[in-house]
């Protein structure tokens, strides 16, 4: 216990063997859906379901201890949603791409990813951020999650005319939410420890008592095959060969960069961890990034990424590696309670999603709104995140702005050349995303 | 000239007939797609679309002159976006109401709120609030405008499995919004007076250029007659006899009252007017606006309310109700001069609302973040009026949350009676729009 307090920090960070396991298990089970939603749209492209569930489990597994013991941080990553979409109905079903050849694409995607993490230009582009940007861009992760939870919670629903709108009283899942949420920011507010924790298991009791979810019929189960979609990306590689695959290829690799740096920025920020608007041992936290995306690509599936819900387990006071490490241990062991998992229903997980946004929020109060140069690239990240449903597309909006905003204000000298870099990069995302 | 700068009290709100005139015409702008928009979300009711253009810019006119002239307010009302949908879809084609009674049910409403006004309830609710909500109300009705803007922009679409998404590059129209958006922002940061004003003139002829909208081929035309809808709601005032006609009475009132004192308060924030806490004149601007209601169902318009796009000219530095008269003669010449406001798509109106987005949201600066009971309640709200779209929804989620968080941070003697009451009001509000 002694060697682990020492390993991870733990007194330093002003955290307990207990807090981090209490942190692992809160992150582990605000992440868990990626088990059953991950296959769900993989399978779309033709992959074998219980074979990506397989992966999924382990491939987060092996990124989130590697994070662990190797970065100290108490980040969580798994196959990303969104980036498996992508991969699914824009990729394959879309481009006509097999799925072999497309799980090619994010391993020679993962690859350059390794270099450029290596040649720490990825480390240059998070040091080269602003302070008032990387404020918003906390601020528009938060916003971003909570809307993930108020939809996942059917707080808000889909709205023909207006896009969105609030969900219908009349749909017993509302409920689940809204007694989450309550019990949950009460027992914030009375400063109960594990409260986003506890939360969430009276609302999956509250789901089961009302006949909202089913106990599960069976507790244990066998773990599923690999062997369909295992090393496949390796057997295809030699289809990385054409103008379009290189475009898969080129994107696979910005939205994951941009994506996963987005939400390890705001996750850092968000713990404390930031010394001097720099990010400690930041290395270390993108290689352990990057060799899970590879990983997970030669096992069989979409880019493995930083997840924003790790924000549950360090709002419970997750501040070290071991909370990572816990988090790894959850899911290899989920692979056998695959049963279980179904009754922590997006509703259920909601509220704490829902209450990170709101912790998050406080960066907010960080930005200086007064100065417009820096007021409207802020804003656009903070309200891009959510409404465009993408960090990377909310994260573009404001470096391609910022340039020209200060460029008016006339304060262009203190534009760093990585800023001018990344708002050359941006407009050529922009561009890559729209070719036909 | 010396009469109008005593009667609005121009000097001491550090502004000329100039710069009001510019506020006017800015906001007017920002405003003008109502006239277009209105008859085709009533249209859908059966309403002749003619006369309710006439209805719309009329009472538009009159509803803002006479928050001009009796509040002293740079506020702009018209027919309120979203209770014109649910006039038209909720209660006509829903509810199979007709038309005329759906009209007599605004006007029975309209009257409930002029004695809530005169017996200054409204005026005690809109003080009892607390200033952290005050703030993050105005943030809230912020981020609402500039997603509006977005949307309207095409920088913003739905999607199928995230209900929204970023919009296509190869939509020609997103590049008016990205033009307009980049050159607003240059002016806005160097300074320029009426920024917001000229970064749409020009994005209207970068429109006209690049063949995205085209000149129209007249500038004059004929008045429609308001015959076919003028005065039908008085003829139908007895059709207000059961109890679905009094729940939409009910609907009409709620969503109007805090729709619009959300707006009024948010305004008020945003042109600096608040005073303590409190926002002067506030009897006059909502008596102001319930007139507006009540005129606006005579003529034949659904509920008419505080638009937010009036921050558009309090940005350019309009202050008083002599933007708010400018506005109204606008709406008046705008019944001839409807060829011309077709040049005003939304995507040249839409830089506007992102870029007062922005400017309110400098607001969340001053929300007590680290507390928690505070901070919960103002993120709902916050968050709430965009992603429900509804001024009224997102206020809902903070206000009914705000006595729960309080009394779990033992501070429950901090709430109010009328914080209390509001909670019972919300509570009922949700139930009765969602039942």
């Amino acid at each position: 216990m002694d060697s682990l307090s020492r390993f991870f920090h733990l007194e330093e960070n002003h955290s307990s063997f207990k807090t981090e396991l209490l942190a692992g298990l809160t992150t582990f089970v605000s992440m868990s859906y990626i088990l059953f939603v991950n296959p769900n749209v993989l399978g779309a492209s033709g992959m074998d379901k219980s074979a990506v569930f397989t992966v999924t489990a382990v491939s987060a597994a092996f990124t989130c201890i590697v994070m662990g013991l190797v970065a100290n941080y108490p980040i969580a990553s798994a196959p990303t949603l969104g980036l498996n979409a992508f991969f699914t109905y824009t990729v394959c079903l879309g481009m006509h791409v097999k799925w072999q050849t497309a799980l090619a694409g994010v391993l020679v995607a993962s690859i350059l990813f390794i270099l450029l993490t290596l040649f720490k230009i990825r480390e240059l582009i998070i040091d080269a951020i602003p302070a008032d940007i990387k404020y918003a861009i906390s601020a528009g992760i938060g916003l971003f999650i909570a809307f993930i939870g108020l939809q996942g919670g059917k707080l808000i629903q889909n709205s023909d005319s207006t896009l969105v709108t609030v969900g219908s009283l009349n749909n017993p899942t509302v409920w689940v939410t809204i007694f989450g949420l309550l019990v949950t920011i009460f027992l914030m507010i009375a400063r109960v420890p594990g409260a986003i924790f506890i939360g969430m298991i009276l609302a999956a009791v509250f789901s089961l008592i009302t006949g909202q979810a089913q106990l599960p019929k069976a507790v244990v189960s066998a773990i599923p095959s690999m062997a369909p979609t295992f090393g496949q990306a390796l057997f295809h590689i030699g289809e990385i060969n054409t103008m379009q695959m290189w475009v898969v290829v080129f994107t696979f690799l910005l939205v994951t960069f941009f994506d996963t740096t987005g939400t390890l920025i705001g996750l850092v920020q968000q713990a404390g961890l930031m010394k001097d608007n720099k990010m400690p041992r930041a290395g270390q936290a993108l290689i352990a990034d990057s060799a899970g995306m590879l990983v997970g690509s030669v096992m069989g599936t979409s880019p493995v990424g930083a997840f924003v819900e790790s924000s549950a387990g360090i709002a419970v006071g997750g501040k070290t590696g071991l909370t990572a490490v816990w988090v790894g241990i959850f899911f290899l062991i989920s692979t056998f309670f695959s049963p279980i998992l179904s009754l922590f229903t997006t509703a259920v997980t909601a509220p704490a999603l829902i209450i990170v946004g709101v912790l998050m929020a406080e960066n907010l109060a960080h930005v200086h709104w007064t100065k417009l140069e820096i007021a409207v690239p802020a804003f656009l990240i903070t309200v891009g995140m959510p409404l465009t449903y993408s960090i990377s597309d909310g994260l573009a909006w404001g470096i391609i702005v910022y340039p020209l905003s200060m460029l008016a204000a006339k304060r262009i000298k203190e534009v760093t050349p990585m800023m001018w870099l990344l708002f050359v990069i941006f407009i050529i995302y922009f561009a890559v995303l729209n070719v036909k | 000239m010396k009469f109008i700068n005593s009667y609005f009290k121009l000097a001491e709100n550090n502004t000329t007939v100039k710069t009001e005139f510019l506020a006017g015409l800015t906001t007017f702008i920002s405003m003008s797609y109502i006239l277009f928009v209105n008859p085709s979300v009533l249209g859908a009711s059966g309403m002749d679309t003619g006369a309710v253009f006439a209805a719309t810019a009329l009472a538009s006119a009159l509803g803002t002159a006479i928050m001009g002239i009796v509040a002293n307010y740079p506020i702009g009302e018209a027919p309120a976006l979203g209770i014109n949908a649910f006039f038209a879809y909720t209660v006509c084609v829903g509810m199979h109401v007709k038309w005329q009674t759906a009209l007599a049910a605004v006007f029975v409403a309209s009257f409930i709120f002029i004695l809530i006004t005169m017996f200054k309830l409204r005026e005690k609710i809109i003080d009892a609030i607390p200033a952290d909500l005050k703030f993050a109300i105005s943030s809230g009705i912020g981020l609402f405008i500039a997603f509006l803007g977005l949307q309207n922009g095409k920088l913003i679409v739905a999607n199928k499995s995230t209900l929204v998404g970023l919009g296509s590059l190869h939509d020609p129209l997103v590049w008016i919004t990205i033009f307009g958006l980049l050159v607003t922002i240059i002016l806005m940061i160097l300074n320029i007076p009426g920024a917001i004003f000229i970064g749409m003139v020009l994005a209207a002829i970068f429109g006209v250029v690049t063949g995205q909208i085209a000149l129209p081929n007249k500038i004059i035309s004929t008045v429609p007659s308001l015959a076919p809808t003028f005065g039908q709601a008085v003829f139908h005032l007895k059709d207000i006899n059961t109890l679905q006609m009094w729940v939409v009475v009910l609907t009409f009132l709620l969503v109007t009252f805090f729709d619009t004192a959300g707006t009024l308060i948010g305004l008020a924030q945003q042109a600096g007017f608040m005073k303590d806490n409190k926002m002067p004149r506030v009897g006059r601007a909502l008596a102001s606006d319930s007139s507006a209601m009540m005129v606006g169902s005579i003529l034949g318009t659904s509920p008419v309310g505080a638009f937010v796009e009036s921050s558009a000219g309090i940005a350019v530095g309009g202050r008083t109700g002599l933007t708010a008269v400018f506005v109204a003669i606008f709406f008046l010449i705008s019944m001839i001069f409807s060829p011309l406001l077709g040049l005003f798509t939304s995507q040249v109106t839409a830089p506007a609302l992102i870029i007062v987005g922005v400017l309110m949201a400098q607001n969340t600066a001053h929300i007590h973040w680290e507390k928690l009971e505070i901070a919960v309640p103002s993120f709902l709200i916050l968050l709430g009026m965009p992603l429900t779209y509804s001024i009224s929804d997102g206020l809902s989620l903070g206000l009914i949350t705000y006595p729960i968080c309080m009394i779990a941070a033992k501070r429950r003697k901090e709430i109010s009676p009328m914080m209390w009451i509001l909670f019972f009001v919300f509570l009922i509000f949700l139930w009765v729009l969602n039942y």
